[in-house]
């Protein structure tokens, strides 16, 4: 209900979507023998399942109306007029085929002289004298003018004319609070700022010395400058790369049941995908480049004659690292399910639309249809990224591609043929060998096995179906009716939903259809590709974005609280050439980013859920920024960047680096909101319930940070000044007296100034804080 | 969702502040939070869609798929035909070509008031078997355990969905906010996390795994007085109560407060309510905790009782053996059933001797179950397409049979019974409609039982 609440309210106050009404009406034509024989047969055996009234109609049929009857349902038109044999209706209730029986249960099946009358009413051209639309409600007015705005290019909005001091995005925000008769909340202090955008750009909070030095800069660009170190930092990559991952429903663990980690199906060297997704942000890759890498990266060129394109590879890794079930009994049924994955996964994270919605029936609110999923479903059956098909009993080995090209394949395997030969001859030696010899020939072993060549490789995608397979090569997808891989519909060409086909639409006449689809993305007019990438980019500088269902720009997703905004920044983004540190630096840099998070009394009554931005919303921090930030407090972070995942839940690396499972999640992920990475993650939940405080309590990761905190602590100072110190760490701010006076005196019950365990259990209790996790 | 007003901080504390126990505050989390769903406390009870017959579950999970022609589904053609082929020709999916029949070496007998039949592997479950509505017709889509465990516990094959539990928490909430709503207990691996994972519900749904039955729960501390903490916890107060005076808008703040009172308190209640050896003598020998062979499920089977006469929603008491037997199933099932016989026979009498079996819904089964035909000389294979789970208490009918194999045993015949339909059954037992229980996840509308699900009326009392 909220969203709905909320639409009303924004159609209200800010864009009047206007569309035109839909009317329907149907000439009547009369029947005394439908309404004698017919109806009652269908009135009592099928609108119960098959009419507006009831709670969904099965197999989307309706039979309660004529345009239901001829429309058909998932399957087709009940009823061909005047032939009953191509008529499914009869077909149904006759009994004939066993998969399509009506009503499905025996006891009501109907009797040989129903079936008959309905034959011959068939025969007559099934008159159905109904006058009225079985349409059951008008179309959403508003849907229908967001619906056009939203397949059509962002048009270039003019910024409302600039006050004194204003950014082209404090303007359009501006004009929604005035029209409203609100005022935005003042600036942030400075202390507050810089640690929003610390936390922002890098995931930690900044350390004394920055706040001292951003405290003492009194020049005019001061903050400019902070943003242009934070940018440069290393550290953005993986605060920003660890939100992509959300989407791209990263994880190195598919499943982990004891020691069966090292099963083909694995995808341990997902962490390739991860420092390429890092590595990305931090050089600031052009995001049409990083879309076209994710989608189409093994099709692009090699760097150098006869190399490889190695970072292409692996991000087409963002397709094999998905879910769809490791023991897919039925090698039919794993091709559809990998495909609908990955049409699921770049339509969430690329247009924002929920495509995979289209697989068993039309979408039910946005206009795309079951043939445009088939067009798409065709690209990924024309793809792979498993060696082999699905097989009763076995776990479908992943596809490894190699990241050196042949010769240097071809160079192992001939050193591996010396090699192994040597190390089996040594191990039969160990076998019979003296002791004294065979500590010796252990390490001749080990030495041996050491130098056997290991060649790199990244779970990747491939042209072409999987091999050996009749999906092998390039195929166009067959509808398949209800989703039921069995029933198959129409065959539709491999293409791009029809709704888009007033942008420049690309064709595809080439390999699987990939090439085309990220090219026709990451198109400059594409009406979607921008607006929803520059929308995630604001969801993480405001806690919200402008369209607040990130990934479903949807009917059921919510309208943009400012489109004229989302649009203007959608154009920019793309004239800055795609680049993502420019729309940091073109969002943080208004004021509206500055903003203190404090409502005013009149927004708070007005707009309480702070949808026309007068103030900065207040956000607590995510797992990963504060089990890093526990970290950094406490001095033991290692920065060590890279790298296969760290299995160990007490490393004291980022997060981003650490191991992530599908089926077991580390503490900081189940308990304090981690992505989900079964799936599509795009905005993180913030839960409260008595097992985080349990663990901020008790749990040994809190005990050593505390220690560690309690260690750092400058000795030569008093308490009132080790106090300080603390609370410059933790909270970037002084104390004041009272609290000065409360963290002493916990010491002094915990033992005194002298004791370090006192000093720990106040760290604790200062890492627990509301203030701590929360950043205004 | 319906609007509600969000508790003021002054409300909060004069509230807080007048003596209110436990569950006060646990109503204060989940009301100062029901304003903003994304802020608000997952667990809070809920109003379910119709009057539950059952308000908790106990489900006996058999991991491995155990045999149902050897213990509640007796075939005396199977028997009377055993070394001769499997005269059938629609067989399904199977994993190899099926061997010969092999009739049960167990007996079966009549009993109790019903007079159902059961095997003599069973001989102290035999006889509550008038509480027993054996589900003999049961039918799962996948032949291997991974698939068929997923299935049977999130209703999916293959992709990653919430499970079971999740679904019940999610939609009824916890009455018990002091501890998990959700317990698995196994001290044995299982076949995966996913068998109690939230899925794309919020991670607060995920089941609460219990491998260590002596030191069940994560992070309850103990290592230090309460009296200590509760020094630091006081500072702590006072620091939040600072932080919060400048920030009344935000009532997730106050939450986050009332989270901690609550831990604390967690911390001396959760312990007791995991500690079997507060039982007395007889309830322990009840349970089989002086069989060696039993103890250990017993031990199990007597937590959840614990647990959900405290109000825990679902637990799921997976046993500490194994039931894929391909081989060795003549010494291997009787020591299985040997394992479980007491201590589920115990469990039941326990909870229709408290009261407690009127509304808890106990599910017996595993992902599936066996082949009437033989696997080498002395196993069976892995069998989806007909086979047994029981159900009892919580608004079942006791001492029915529902169902039925064909007269070999191989394929469940009509009224089959889906896992979906079970899921579906055991929602609506609990006073869920398995069609309204949604959940919105990338732009879907997600239920336990997807597009399928029919409930099993007939087994309704």
């Amino acid at each position: 209900m909220r969203s709905v609440s909320a639409r009303i309210f924004l159609s209200a106050i800010t864009f009047a979507w206007a569309g035109p009404g839909i009317a329907q009406e149907e000439p009547s034509s009369g029947s005394d023998f439908f309404e004698k024989k017919i109806r009652p047969i269908l009135a009592d055996r099928c609108y119960s399942c098959h009419g507006v009234q009831a709670k969904k109609a099965k197999g989307g049929l309706l039979l309660d109306s004529a345009d239901g009857l001829q429309k058909g349902g998932d399957s087709g038109p009940a009823v061909l007029a005047g032939d009953p044999g191509k008529s499914l209706l009869l077909q149904a209730v006759r009994y004939a085929d066993p998969e399509l029986r009506m009503p499905p249960k025996k006891e009501d099946r109907l009797g040989p002289e129903q079936v008959a009358l309905l034959e011959t009413w068939i025969r007559r051209g099934a008159p159905y004298p109904r006058p009225a639309s079985s349409v059951r409600k008008s179309a959403d007015v508003e849907w229908e003018a967001r619906k056009k705005w939203l397949f059509e290019p962002p048009p270039d909005r003019p910024v409302p004319p600039l006050r004194p001091g204003e950014t082209p995005i404090d303007a359009f925000l501006r004009v929604r609070l005035e029209a409203r008769g609100l005022a935005a909340s003042p600036p942030a202090d400075r202390r507050t700022l810089l640690r929003r955008a610390t936390y922002d750009l890098t995931g930690f909070p900044p350390t004394p010395e920055e706040m001292e030095d951003f405290l003492a800069d009194s020049s005019s660009d001061a903050f400019g400058k902070v943003v242009e170190r934070l940018l440069a930092s290393p550290r953005y990559g993986e605060r920003w790369g660890r939100h992509w991952l959300d989407l791209a429903r990263y994880a190195v663990v598919r499943e982990d049941v004891g020691a069966k980690k090292k099963e083909p199906s694995e995808i341990s060297e997902a962490w390739r995908y991860r420092d390429w997704v890092v590595g990305a942000f931090n050089r600031d890759l052009p995001y049409d480049d990083f879309l076209i890498h994710q989608i189409a990266g093994d099709l692009l060129p090699p760097k150098e004659p006869g190399g490889l394109n190695v970072d292409g590879i692996v991000a087409s890794g963002f397709l094999a690292i998905g879910e769809w079930g490791i023991q897919n009994d039925n090698p039919e049924k794993m091709v559809w399910d990998t495909a609908d994955e990955n049409i699921d996964a770049i339509g969430r994270t690329f247009l924002g639309l929920t495509l995979a919605c289209a697989r068993c029936h039309d979408h039910k609110f946005d206009p795309v249809t079951t043939r445009d999923y088939y067009a798409l479903a065709g690209v990924f059956i024309s793809t792979h990224v498993v060696a082999q098909p699905a097989k009763i009993g076995v776990q479908t080995p992943m596809l490894r591609v190699p990241l050196v090209p042949q010769a240097e394949i071809d160079r192992a395997d001939f050193l591996k043929a010396q090699v192994l030969p040597r190390i089996s001859e040594a191990e039969k030696r160990l076998a019979t060998a003296p002791a004294p010899e065979r500590d010796a020939l252990r390490s001749e072993i080990e030495g041996l096995k050491q130098s056997l060549p290991s060649i790199p490789v990244a779970v990747a995608a491939r042209e072409g179906g999987i091999p050996e397979t009749a999906y092998a090569g390039f195929h166009d997808a067959r509808v398949r009716i209800r989703g039921e891989i069995g029933r198959q519909g129409d065959e539709v060409p491999r293409g791009f939903p029809a709704v888009f086909s007033g942008s420049a639409g690309a064709r595809i006449s080439s390999g699987s259809g990939r090439w085309a689809l990220a090219q026709w993305l990451a198109s400059r007019d594409h009406p979607l590709t921008a607006r929803v990438m520059v929308n995630r980019i604001w969801q993480h500088h405001f806690g919200e974005g402008i369209v607040r269902t990130p990934s479903n720009f949807g009917k059921l997703g919510e309208a943009p609280t400012h489109p004229e905004l989302l649009d203007w920044l959608a154009r920019r983004f793309v004239e800055s050439g795609w680049s993502v540190k420019a729309m940091h630096r073109l969002i943080m840099l208004s004021e509206a980013y500055r903003r203190s998070s404090t409502p005013t009394r009149e927004a708070l009554e007005r707009d309480a859920d702070n949808r026309l931005l007068g103030r900065m919303n207040r956000r607590r921090i995510e797992a990963e920024a504060f089990r890093d930030a526990l970290l950094a407090v406490s001095g033991r972070l290692d920065g060590s960047m890279g790298g296969p995942a760290d299995p160990n839940p007490a490393s004291l690396r980022r997060m981003i680096y650490l191991q992530i499972s599908r089926t077991s999640k580390s503490p900081f992920e189940a308990l304090f909101d981690g992505a989900d990475p079964t799936g599509h993650t795009d905005k993180r939940t913030v839960s409260t319930v008595a097992p985080q405080a349990l663990f901020l309590l008790n749990h040994p990761f809190l005990s050593e940070a505390a220690m560690a905190l309690a260690r750092r602590l400058p000795s030569g100072q008093d308490g009132a000044g080790r106090v300080s110190h603390l609370y410059a760490l933790l909270y970037g701010r002084p104390p004041v007296r009272e609290e000065i006076e409360g963290a002493l005196g916990l010491v002094r019950e915990f033992g005194g100034e002298n004791k370090e365990g006192a000093w720990a259990e106040l760290a604790r209790t200062l890492l627990c804080t509301n203030e701590f996790i929360v950043v205004d | 969702m319906e609007e509600r007003p969000t508790l003021t901080r002054r409300q909060l504390l004069s509230r807080a502040g007048s003596g209110l126990g436990v569950l006060g505050l646990a109503g204060l989390l989940a009301e100062a939070q029901e304003g903003d769903p994304r802020r608000s406390n997952p667990l809070s009870v809920r109003t379910p869609h119709h009057p539950p017959r059952a308000k908790r579950v106990i489900f006996l999970y058999m991991p491995g798929g155990p045999s149902q022609i050897d213990t509640f589904d007796p075939k005396p053609r199977t028997l009377a035909d055993t070394g001769k082929p499997l005269p059938l020709t629609q067989l399904g999916l199977t994993r190899v070509v099926p061997g010969k029949l092999l009739g049960s070496p167990w007996k079966f007998e009549k009993r109790g008031q019903s007079g159902i039949e059961v095997s003599e592997l069973f001989p102290r479950l035999a006889e509550q078997v008038d509480e027993l509505c054996i589900l003999r017709s049961m039918v799962a889509d996948n032949i291997s355990h991974p698939g068929a465990y997923r299935q049977m516990h999130t209703g999916e094959e293959t992709s990653s969905r919430p499970s079971l539990g999740s679904w019940l928490l999610y939609g009824l909430g916890s009455e018990n906010q002091n501890l998990p709503g959700f317990v698995v207990i196994s001290p044995q691996e299982t076949q995966g996390a996913m068998g109690w994972s939230s899925g794309f519900l919020p991670a607060a749904y995920q089941g609460t795994y219990v491998s260590d039955l002596v030191h069940p729960i994560a992070n309850l501390g103990g290592a230090r007085p309460a009296a200590e903490q509760q020094k630091s916890l006081e500072l702590l107060r006072r620091l939040n109560g600072r932080h919060a005076q400048e920030r009344p808008d935000d009532s997730g703040l106050e939450a986050r407060i009332a989270s901690f009172e609550l831990a604390f308190r967690m911390q001396t209640e959760a312990p007791e309510a995991f500690d079997v050896d507060r039982e007395s003598e007889a309830t322990k020998r009840l349970y089989g905790l002086n069989r060696k062979e039993a103890q250990t499920y017993g031990r199990q089977c007597l937590m959840a009782r614990r647990l959900v006469e405290r109000g825990v929603r679902f637990v799921e008491v997976f046993t500490p053996v194994n039931w894929d037997h391909h081989e060795k199933i003549r010494t291997g099932l009787p020591a299985n059933c040997a394992s479980v016989d007491v201590p589920i026979a115990g469990l039941l009498r326990d909870l229709r001797a408290r009261g407690l079996l009127d509304d808890t819904l106990v599910v017996w089964g595993g992902e599936f179950g066996r082949t009437p035909t033989a696997e080498g000389t002395d196993g069976r294979d892995h069998h989806p397409h007909g086979f047994t789970m029981w159900m009892a208490g919580g608004g079942v009918k006791g001492g029915q049979v529902y169902g039925s194999t064909d007269e070999f045993g191989w394929a469940a015949q009509d009224p089959k019974v889906h896992v979906h339909d079970l899921h579906a059954t055991i929602l609506h037992l609990m006073g869920i409609d398995h069609e309204k229980l949604t959940y919105r996840y990338g732009g879907r509308d997600y239920r336990l039982t997807d597009v399928y699900g029919n409930v099993v009326r007939a087994i309704l009392a």
